[in-house]
């Protein structure tokens, strides 16, 4: 198996639900429903990912229902992003469809933070997309 | 659900990895194969799982192959079973094919595969013929 060991992958038809710790760096290209913290985070395009995410690096071509606290967030073209994304720095490839709370926070590891709300509202098919998925 | 291993074996798009250094809670639930080499509390249905050395699994495993090096508490149900030399294994095995390399640490009871994994077997044999 030529896969690396230090990335775990959750494959391609893969369903998983529960809570994922201590990850270094992680590939969901299944359908996941979990709580994670991970130094990067990579959601491909036929991934699903629904529940919170910290990370310093997320990286979504797929679908993600969830908040979501990352340094930085790339949303590619074919990102599909809901719920609630608190980021420090935010790349937003041209057909991202963004329907969610967008908070930039430049205070959050201080804790007293100043979050300046702002609303990024891209025109899409996908507000309630996948809600009730079972 | 559980194919024959040579036929999608090389298609690693279809392979979840569990690194070393995760620890999840919960439920894996593939049609592919599932490379476990952190810690797994739950339930992992499967086609064909590998635990590795140094993994550790606590829970029901549900395969069409498993292959354990590392240690695993609980109930396996699956076609084939393969416990190496560096594997630990303390629960059921509910198999129809069970290998025990020289050296490996099991204590299990040994039972009647359920109906589907000799249904799952059957099929596997048809469509070897």
């Amino acid at each position: 198996m030529d896969i690396s060991k230090t990335k775990a992958v959750i494959g391609e038809g893969a369903h998983f639900s529960g809570t994922i710790s201590n990850a270094k760096s992680i590939e969901i290209n299944g359908t996941v429903e979990a709580d994670l913290e991970a130094e990067k985070v990579s959601i491909g395009p036929e991934g699903e990912f629904r529940g919170a995410i910290k990370s310093d690096l997320v990286v979504i071509s797929g679908h993600y229902h969830g908040e979501m606290h990352a340094h930085s967030v790339w949303a590619t073209e074919t990102a599909q992003i809901a719920g609630e994304v608190h980021y420090q720095s935010l790349q937003m490839d041209r057909g991202a469809a963004l329907n969610c709370r967008v908070v930039h926070n430049w205070t959050e590891d201080t804790g007293n933070s100043v979050a300046e709300p702002e609303d990024e509202d891209a025109a899409s098919d996908d507000a309630e997309t996948g809600d009730e998925a079972s | 659900m559980f194919k024959n291993s040579e036929s999608n074996g090389a298609d690693s798009a279809n392979v979840s990895l569990i690194d070393d250094q995760m620890r999840i809670t919960g439920t894996v639930v593939s049609d592919g194969d599932v490379i476990l080499a952190g810690q797994l509390d739950g339930q992992i249905i499967c086609n064909k799982l590998t635990v590795e050395d140094g993994a550790i699994l606590n829970g029901s495993i549900e395969t069409g192959e498993v292959v354990i090096s590392g240690t695993v508490t609980g109930d396996v149900v699956s076609i084939n079973a393969q416990i190496e030399a560096s594997g630990h294994f303390e629960g059921d095995l509910k198999c129809i094919g069970i290998e025990v390399e020289a050296g490996a640490h099991v204590v299990a009871k040994f039972k009647k595969a359920p109906a589907k994994i000799l249904k799952a077997a059957a099929k596997l044999e048809t469509e070897a013929d």
